[in-house]
């Protein structure tokens, strides 16, 4: 009997230590291509759950969520971290994503919960902003804008830059904060006159910023960015800045809350991994890494945030615009299509289908 | 009787296989599959959509006759005239074909945006053709020179003793032997600008948009019924084309190519046709070079520095933030790994066409440069799910878009070969591939170091980089530089990185194309 007791607690060390030593199971993460953690945060995730992180750039929020939906049947990771509001009824739509509620759910904001089951796991939120050239402003001896109606005056006229909402999730933001304060009609009305007052519409928020904007050496010196925008201006400066090059240009209903969040893929190869993954990304090292890697707020509170953000005004109250998913999803193909030809092809708002 | 008399037999056929499997799996097997699930016909009853592919056609062919003159010309008098710095020169002229669009771009705009140091072309299509032009006049002037660097200069003072004018020599003697070229990379670079993306989105008005920025719209908005369809309509445009130009070309080859003559200095008259080629030369390839080159090494308070260049080498702490080493270490391997698929792949398929004189052949060659990019970057992601971020995958997207320029290059020099070589080695008991091997290849290096020159250049660059998703420990300095460029603070950065990546293609063009003299 003892013997017997011997063998088999001999045989159930062994089982325990071949358990552990076992080869790490690889969680592929899908994350945009704007994601970044510090490697320290990653390696010790890797010890901790004896697993090796796969990462794969999806491109940008929307690319990826896009890419995800055409492979639903076959998943190309456990995990995806990046999308978004503007971008989650989308996925939801297209049941891609398999319900997880964190261990730290209880502490997420209730502002920031974007889905009530859980489909997805708010991890940090910014805001898509109007930043202007402090330089520019004051050489001129102009006076800033103080409502978004402004922006279509003489007064203002050839000032405004902004990436393409039809191909920028920055510039979809933007057009998004006008519809929520303006409503739809009023937002056409709006954008007829931004494009009467001679907007630059860009590509990418890459050239709207570095090739259009007066503070790279364009001729437009506000720009659609983020609030965080003025704040990385002097965090990167390879020169030390007092003040920041840069400012926020908040007006009312301007700024567009964005909330992004990491999500188990259904039909995930290693859904306990992803799962772990969640957790991961709401734990404080992770939470308080977030703002001077990925230039966003962390949603958990009490994270004390870089100093440098003290260049960054964070718009509040009535400066802040959200829709729901839900809405989005449904009204974004045929808002996207009436801004094209209002904007792009001369079309005279009130000819256009509204809801 | 000007051609080489060689029966086409199966093994001639069989040369081509490699090819056609390659592409067979990699490309029409995907795009069929993208297709046949898409409505086709959608394209030819939207009056908006047809007047983009009329656009499109248009602004293909006009970029491509202006490249083709401007570098054409270009390409005779660098053939002719022995001048200091003319190595120097034609190493430049392909720089452009790595620079990513958003870095030319910010380049372009400092001399002609809004608030251009040299004019406003912006809001204007202007722009665009510049930009086309800009990108692809090396690819012509170097195929062009490196064809009549090979004619033999006495078939010219032949004529001249015979009483021709200049103008005459030109036109019946110089000429016929840049023909094949010039068709060639013509050809190519209407497949270019026809199907280009990059510098329509960013440098075109949206009005201007090409049919490729209408498929990466829709396939934004997931409309794969429009992008599929829109794909289609283009295939049958570009296929068209290609089989028009290949034709084209094979009837203008078949000149007798002896090895390579001596430039001449250039006297009188000629000194200022040089000087003016040369200017123009240098002034639309390096004027936007210089633009960021000159960003690179500036501060923000506008004083000259190299801290963006020091700050390179300090890599961020992220698991996203690649450092400098592994951004060059990348560029090279996969380069190296990419040119050693696509280089006998474009051979064998050059031999293959050469020898069968199949059309149908020839143009297959080109498809990769025919298909949307953007649908086949869709078509990637749906039929290689689970390989889409495996390391060959993107290996063989790279070796896709190399090997074409290869075959080109390969096959205007094939063509061009005189007979008697050939006949001589058969004489003497070479045969079917050791007749290719020993005789034919040490004769049309030189043309094919340009093909791999640029095939080079191509994977260097940015294409094939956003055909298939990508991994943090696969960063270039490309996509380096898209990093830099997708925050605030970053062009000085990026700027810098674009200056390093311009040293490295030219040391790897001076690398190829060395020995082109011996």
């Amino acid at each position: 009997m003892k013997k017997l007791l011997l063998v088999s607690l001999i045989a159930s060390s062994a089982l325990v230590a071949s358990f552990s030593s076992a080869a790490p199971r690889t969680l592929t993460v899908i994350t945009h291509d704007s994601f970044n953690l510090d490697k320290k945060l990653i390696q010790a995730f890797e010890r901790t759950n004896n697993l090796r992180v796969r990462f794969v750039k999806g491109g940008d929020a929307g690319a990826m969520t896009n890419k995800l939906i055409l492979t639903k049947k076959n998943p190309l990771a456990d995990v995806a971290y990046g999308i978004d509001n503007t971008l989650l009824g989308k996925a939801l739509a297209a049941n891609i994503l398999e319900p997880y509620k964190p261990r730290s759910a209880a502490l997420i904001p209730l502002e920031y919960r974007l889905d009530p089951a859980w489909h997805i796991t708010p991890v940090d939120y910014g805001f898509v902003a109007l930043n202007y050239d402090k330089a520019w402003f004051a050489v001129n001896n102009r006076s800033l804008p103080q409502r978004l109606e402004d922006l279509t005056k003489p007064e203002w006229k050839g000032l405004l830059t902004m990436p393409n909402p039809a191909t920028s999730s920055t510039g979809l933001a933007f057009y998004l904060a006008t519809v929520k304060k303006l409503g739809e009609q009023g937002a056409l009305n709006f954008w007829a006159g931004l494009r009467d007052n001679g907007v630059k519409i860009t590509a990418g928020w890459d050239a709207a910023y570095y090739t259009e904007f007066t503070k790279n050496g364009g001729s437009r010196p506000i720009v659609v960015s983020y609030a965080s925008s003025p704040a990385a201006e002097v965090f990167y400066s390879e020169i030390k800045l007092d003040d920041a090059p840069t400012a926020n240009l908040l007006l009312p209903g301007s700024s567009f809350l964005q909330i992004e969040g990491v999500a188990v893929l259904r039909g995930a190869k290693n859904p306990d991994l992803a799962r772990a993954f969640v957790d991961f990304m709401l734990s404080a090292g992770v939470q308080s890494d977030i703002p001077t890697q990925m230039w966003v707020y962390p949603v958990m509170p009490n994270i004390k945030l870089n100093a440098v953000y003290r260049f960054a005004d964070q718009p509040t109250g009535g400066q802040i615009s959200t829709l729901q998913p839900q809405t989005i999803s449904v009204n974004a193909a045929r808002w996207l299509e009436n801004w094209t030809r209002v904007v792009q092809r001369g079309v005279n708002p009130a000819a256009l289908p509204l809801k | 009787m000007r051609e080489v008399e060689l029966k086409p037999s199966v093994s001639s056929y069989a040369l081509a296989l490699p090819l056609l499997l390659a592409l067979g799996a990699l490309l029409v097997y995907p795009i069929a599959l993208l297709l046949l699930n898409t409505a086709l016909l959608e394209v030819w009853t939207d009056p908006y959509l047809l007047g983009r592919l009329g656009w499109t056609l248009l602004q293909a062919l006009g970029s491509s006759l202006l490249t083709a003159l401007l570098g054409g010309s270009a390409g005779l008098v660098f053939a002719r005239f022995e001048f200091w710095g003319r190595q120097i020169l034609e190493a430049l002229l392909g720089l452009p074909f790595v620079v990513p669009v958003i870095v030319a771009g910010i380049g372009f705009l400092a001399l002609f945006g809004s608030r251009g140091w040299v004019y406003n072309l912006s809001d204007t299509p202007y722009l665009m053709l510049l930009a086309n032009v800009f990108y692809n006049y090396g690819i012509v002037a170097r195929s062009v020179s490196s064809a009549v660097s090979g004619m033999d200069r006495d078939l010219e003072n032949a004529a001249r003793l015979e009483g021709a004018t200049n103008w005459q020599v030109l036109r019946f003697v110089t000429l016929p032997f840049a023909l094949p070229a010039l068709y060639s990379s013509a050809g190519l670079v209407f497949l270019y600008c026809f199907a280009s993306f990059g510098v329509p989105l960013l440098l075109a008005p949206p009005q201007y948009a090409t049919l490729e920025v209408e498929i990466y719209a829709a396939v934004q908005r997931l409309d794969l019924d429009t992008a599929g369809a829109l794909s289609a309509a283009q295939l049958l445009c570009t296929g068209a084309a290609t089989l028009l130009y290949t034709g084209a070309q094979a009837r203008a080859s078949g000149l007798a190519l002896t090895g390579s003559a001596a430039r001449v200095p250039a006297r009188g008259l000629s000194r200022v046709w040089l000087a003016l080629h040369i200017i123009f030369a240098l002034t639309l390839t390096l004027a936007p070079l210089a633009a960021v080159l000159w960003r690179s090494l500036q501060s923000a308070t506008g004083t000259l520095t190299l801290a963006h260049y020091l700050t390179l080498f300090k890599a961020g702490s992220g698991v996203y933030s690649s450092d400098l080493a592994l951004a060059i270490f990348n560029n090279l391997r996969f380069a190296g790994l990419a040119l050693l698929i696509a280089v006998p792949l474009g051979v064998t398929h050059a031999f293959a066409v050469w020898q069968t004189r199949s059309r149908l052949l020839d143009a297959l060659s080109l498809l990769p440069l025919m298909v949307s990019a953007t649908l086949l970057g869709v078509a990637y992601i749906v039929t290689f799910s689970a390989q889409t971020a495996q390391l060959w995958l993107l290996i063989a997207a790279y070796a896709l878009t190399a090997y074409p320029f290869v075959t080109r290059a390969a096959l205007t020099a094939l063509r061009s070969l005189e007979p008697g070589i050939l006949e001589a080695a058969r004489v003497d008991g070479a045969g079917g591939w050791a007749l290719g091997r020993l005789v034919t290849l040490p004769i049309i290096a030189p043309a094919l170091r340009v093909g791999v020159a640029f095939a080079f250049a191509v994977v260097i660059g940015e294409f094939g980089a956003t055909l298939v998703l990508q991994r943090p420990e696969w960063a270039t300095l490309t996509t380096l530089i898209f990093e830099k460029l997708s925050r605030p603070a970053g062009l000085g950065q990026a700027s810098a990185l674009s200056s390093l990546l311009l040293l490295l293609t030219a040391t790897g063009f001076w690398v190829i194309g060395r020995g082109r003299s011996s």
